[in-house]
């Protein structure tokens, strides 16, 4: 399946395909947009480009705590979706790893619908299973329930 | 040679093709030589000569147009034939292509403006149909290439080679080749002599050519401003840093910086700008080819053309002014003979000046032609269906004029080969509005006309106000901004009127609704640390026909802002139209001025069918006549005056408090020998009650019993329009605002209130005869009611829902005959006389010719003799005034009764 970058929302383990990661930065001052959807924590400069945060934890655990202090400690994974660029806000950076189709399931259904529907399998390491996110599904459901 | 310096602009330009196109042939051409014989490269050369070909005749390089176009001559067998060239034959192409570049690089420099080519011209005859070269030639070829010579360069200049190549193309022709051309040394030196001398001059010039320039794909200059911006920021970060510290050396260089960054950006912002001359230098053929086509004389004007703007903007406007210029030609400037008559000199002119204006570009293409003919258009657009009989006759002139800008209207009386195929100056309107320009049309019958056009100087930058609510940054073009109100806390009480909770300010004796920015985005109430602003900033913003005002916390500065777009997941919320970066590196967001009003329900209608809809409503509102109707004005307990509409008004009565008297919580008042129960207004609107001994009391009757609604004071009967502006009300009771004159009259929504409270004392009318009545078959009677204006339509649909009707709504007459010709089965009709689109009589016509028999009621404030004739005449089954709940209920259950008996 090829390479994937890794990052924790929370204690969580989840993966990205690496060719969608731009960059990864530390955290950056961050405009809110009122109105706008709950998981959406802002808009970032990144060098002259606007990129839209999107807070993975509020993604994951809906209303849990994911306070504004704690958003100021977290790092920017910088992905490219459709041209456009979108920062997911994350708790740790972790390794770029590589993944093969032997070890990915897909996600179990006893995972919460809520959350299910942004993941696109499961990777198993030796001593952790990692959620693979997929970054269009995400917009693809933001954009939906805001038309919704 | 004199040239002016459009001329000069457009050989510039071409020189800077040409070299692009000779440097594609070069490689080309190596490619053949190597690789051998391809199709596509065999094209791609021909295709390369062909252009420089248009080009040249265009800018009219003869010489150059001669040898282009033996070099296609030359080429078209081979294209179509598919043989190799043999090596003199590419030896030649290339000379010749080296012929091409000399020439190009002489023009640049401006020294030569012809080479004569006449001895290539002839080598590549002779190379080409030479019987040693592969065979892929035949004599015809020849023959053709030969004669096409002999065209050419009769036509050309001739010069001292003229005879010798007269006599070589004799011999061509006659199939006599004498000497191969390329050993010939004098006939080759006499080229690179030539091309020497180009060398040399440019040398003694002794810089290389000025005006080079290379193309640049957009997206790396756009790349460039990004980072530019960034490096900005940096600096103001340097600067900032500096400030904290004493060290001189450092202070310098960072003084430098600054000049070196500031000085960049400027530049790099250069980039994207281009004069308007180069696209309206073209004009100057395209007018002359005209005017010749048409037998007219026609000078075009050209005022202002070194005016900059955006290439990306410059590009979008080109075909728009193309097609104006086009008309203006053709439809605008008459015939000579024509203009004498008039007075006028025989020639034409046409004066396309262009300048800054208030951050904006204006381009003004005037011609002295003919000008609009208001009559014409009307009549005209009246034929295509455009507009009504009727509401032709209502325009003014002016309005006339912008007819021309209607989807569908095409100037042209006949189709000419100049313009008028269809494409319209609607489109030349859509074309400007999509990047955010304007355009207004004058004319003077037999002066002329004036066609303005104005378009921001470039779509990434546009001057903004910076705006501060609930401690963040907001940026609002500029463009949509109107003015700006400061109100002092003094004066807040009296100049911001509050209508049952909304707010309005009265602008210049105008009605202005006023937004709450924070509230409308739902910001948090107070910025951390600042005191709650003591006066009121109002933002007067002007937008797709809107007209409101913002209240921002603050208002901060004006600055020109990039303009960067939002993601759709953002953009769909439809409150900001992107996003900028501020010079402190933080992100603003850019308010979307249309989607904002809508958040804000500026417009509180219930039919919200989009802007599109409720703008066309707004120009129809205006441009027919408006409705009235009368009211009843009286005063509550609060500041300003109520209004009812009259005709639900039953009498006036005054009683004294002793007549009062309590059945239950209920008070009544003996009345016609019976109880009326008093509704007090005052206390269902929040209002104090008042004390007196007099009760000036409305009554109302509503399903056959009267109420009487207690009010301070009866005031007065006045005629207003029935254009209730239902976008100020908050709460039930309320149906909206008027405005007469100065003043602001709230209209309480009676019926629903004697409704409310009716029913809450259980004094609610037996549901009999209504609901009985509006069964057919068992089913409930289904009703289409059209009707223009909100507030009637929003009265009488619940009047008839009330009674138990299904109702269905539509706003006039057209689109109530589209629902009946397509099918749908309705009961009864119930229609508004004056409406847009189509009447009532021209419904109830089209009805007739389709024989169609649903029973029709006409609903209208017109209630005159003639026009009680005409409905009757046009099989209308009643006529009745407007909101005269009781009798329409009365009517609809009578025709019901009919219906059911006649089935």
């Amino acid at each position: 399946m090829g390479q994937f970058a890794t990052f924790y929302v929370g204690e969580q383990m989840c993966g990205i395909e690496v060719e969608k990661v731009q960059e990864v930065v530390r955290s950056m001052p961050t405009t809110p947009v009122p109105q706008a959807h709950q998981v959406v924590s802002g808009l970032i400069n990144l060098r002259g480009q606007i990129a839209t945060a999107i807070d993975t934890g509020q993604l994951f655990w809906s209303s849990e705590d994911s306070s504004e202090s704690k958003s100021e400690l977290k790092m920017n994974v910088i992905c490219r979706s459709q041209g456009a660029l979108v920062s997911l806000l994350v708790d740790r950076i972790g390794d770029v790893l590589d993944i093969d189709d032997q070890n990915c399931e897909s996600v179990p259904d006893t995972v919460d619908q809520e959350i299910r529907r942004f993941l696109s399998g499961v990777f198993k390491t030796r001593d952790n299973l990692v959620s693979i996110v997929d970054i269009d599904i995400i917009l693809e459901h933001i954009n939906h329930s805001i038309k919704g | 040679m004199a040239r002016n310096s459009d001329d000069q602009a457009q050989i510039s330009e071409f020189c800077e093709e040409a070299s692009e196109i000779l440097q594609v042939l070069n490689t080309d051409l190596s490619r053949l030589e190597r690789e051998g014989f391809k199709k596509e490269l065999i094209d791609s050369i021909y295709r390369g000569f062909h252009t420089l070909k248009g080009g040249a005749q265009l800018i009219g390089l003869q010489s150059m147009s001669s040898l282009t176009h033996t070099l296609e001559s030359c080429l078209e067998p081979i294209r179509t034939q598919s043989g190799m060239l043999n090596s003199i034959q590419i030896e030649l192409l290339h000379a010749a292509i080296g012929d091409l570049e000399s020439l190009v690089e002489s023009l640049r420099l401006g020294v030569v403006d012809q080479i004569d080519f006449t001895l290539r011209i002839c080598q590549l005859a002779e190379a080409f149909v030479e019987p040693s070269a592969p065979a892929f030639l035949d004599r015809g070829d020849s023959w053709k290439i030969a004669e096409e010579l002999h065209d050419h360069n009769a036509k050309s200049s001739l010069d001292s080679h003229r005879k010798e190549v007269l006599s070589m193309v004799h011999d061509v022709k006659s199939g006599v080749i004498k000497k191969p051309a390329p050993s010939d040394p004098s006939s080759l030196h006499s080229i690179n002599s030539s091309a020497d001398e180009v060398g040399l001059r440019k040398e003694s010039l002794g810089e290389p050519s000025e005006n080079a320039s290379i193309r640049v794909n957009v997206g790396i200059l756009d790349k460039l401003m990004n980072l530019v911006g960034e490096l900005v920021l940096v600096r103001n970060q340097v600067l900032q840093y500096n400030q904290r510290h004493e060290d001189l050396e450092l202070i310098q260089l960072t003084q430098r910086m600054d000049l070196v960054t500031s000085e960049l950006q400027d530049q790099v912002m250069r980039t994207r700008m281009q004069p308007i001359g180069n696209v309206l230098s073209k004009f100057q053929r395209l007018v002359r080819d005209l005017a010749k086509d048409l037998g007219k004389s026609i000078d075009l004007k050209l005022v202002g053309s070194e005016t900059e703007l955006d290439r990306t903007l410059l590009e979008s406007i080109k075909d728009p002014l193309t097609h104006v210029v086009r008309n203006s030609c053709d439809h605008g400037v008459e015939m000579p003979e024509e203009r004498l008559a008039k007075g006028k000199p025989g020639s034409g002119s046409i004066q396309i000046s262009s300048f800054h204006e208030g951050g904006q570009v204006v381009i003004e293409i005037t011609d002295d032609g003919k000008g609009l003919d208001p009559e014409k258009i009307k009549k005209k657009a009246i034929e295509k269906g455009i507009i009504s009989e009727t509401k032709g006759e209502e325009l003014t002139a002016k309005e006339a004029i912008n007819l021309i800008f209607r989807p569908g209207f095409s100037t042209a009386a006949t189709v000419t080969d100049v313009s008028g195929r269809g494409v319209g100056m609607d489109v030349v309107k859509t074309n400007i509005e999509k990047i955010g320009g304007t355009v207004l049309v004058e004319s003077e019958p037999h002066r002329g006309m004036t066609l303005q056009i104005k378009i921001p100087l470039t779509l990434a930058i546009v001057p903004a106000l910076i705006i501060r609510s609930g401690g963040q940054n907001f940026a609002i073009p500029q463009v949509k901004l109107s003015e700006l109100v400061r109100v002092e806390e003094g004066e807040r009480g009296e100049k911001i009127e509050c209508i049952q909770g909304a707010m309005i300010y009265r602008l210049r004796g105008k009605l202005l609704p006023l937004v709450d920015l924070r509230q409308t985005l739902g910001l948090s109430l107070k910025e951390a640390g600042q005191a709650q602003p003591s006066e009121v900033n109002i933002v007067v913003l002007q937008a797709d026909g809107l007209h409101f005002g913002l209240i921002v916390d603050e208002v901060r500065d004006t600055a020109d802002i990039v303009v960067k777009p939002l993601n759709r997941i953002l953009k769909s919320l439809n409150l900001f139209s992107g996003a900028t970066i501020m010079g402190d590196g933080s992100v603003s967001l850019i308010l979307d001025v249309a989607g904002i009003a809508k958040r804000a329900n500026i417009f509180g209608l219930e039919n919200n069918s989009g802007q599109q809809d409720l703008l066309r409503k707004e120009d129809e509102a205006k441009s027919r006549l408006l409705e009235s109707q009368d009211y009843l004005t009286f005063s509550l307990s609060k500041s300003g005056k109520m209004a009812i509409p009259l005709c639900l008004v039953n009498r006036l009565e005054e009683f004294s408090t002793d007549q009062v008297q309590n059945s239950g919580e209920q008070q009544v008042v003996p009345y016609r020998g019976s109880t009326l129960p008093l509704l007090n207004l005052n206390k269902e609107l929040g209002f104090e009650p008042v004390n007196s001994s007099n009760l000036p009391v409305v009554v109302i009757q509503k399903l056959g019993r009267l109420f009487g609604v207690v009010v301070n004071e009866i005031l007065d009967i006045t005629s207003l329009s029935a254009e209730v502006d239902m976008g100020v009300r908050d709460r039930d009771l309320i149906l909206g605002t008027l405005l007469d004159e100065d003043e602001i009259i709230t209209v309480v929504d009676i019926l629903a209130f004697v409704d409310k409270v009716a029913r809450r004392m259980g004094l609610v009318p037996d549901a009999g005869e209504g609901v009985e009545s509006s069964q057919k078959g068992g089913r409930p009677l289904k009703i289409l009611y059209a009707e223009d204006s909100p507030f009637f339509r929003k009265q009488v649909k619940k009047i008839l829902l009330g009674a138990g009707y299904q109702v269905e709504d539509v706003e006039n007459g057209k689109l109530a005959y589209d629902k009946l010709r397509t099918g749908e089965s309705y009961d009864l009709l119930l229609t508004d006389i004056e409406m847009p689109e189509m009447t009532g009589f021209e419904l109830a016509k089209s009805l007739n010719e389709i024989s169609s028999s649903i029973p029709k009621i006409a609903l209208t404030t017109r209630f005159s003799q003639s026009d009680l004739d005409s409905g009757n005449r046009l099989g209308f089954d009643g006529y009745l005034e407007k909101l005269d709940g009781d009798k329409l209920l009365a009517e609809i259950a009578g025709i019901a009764k009919r219906m059911a008996r006649a089935s």
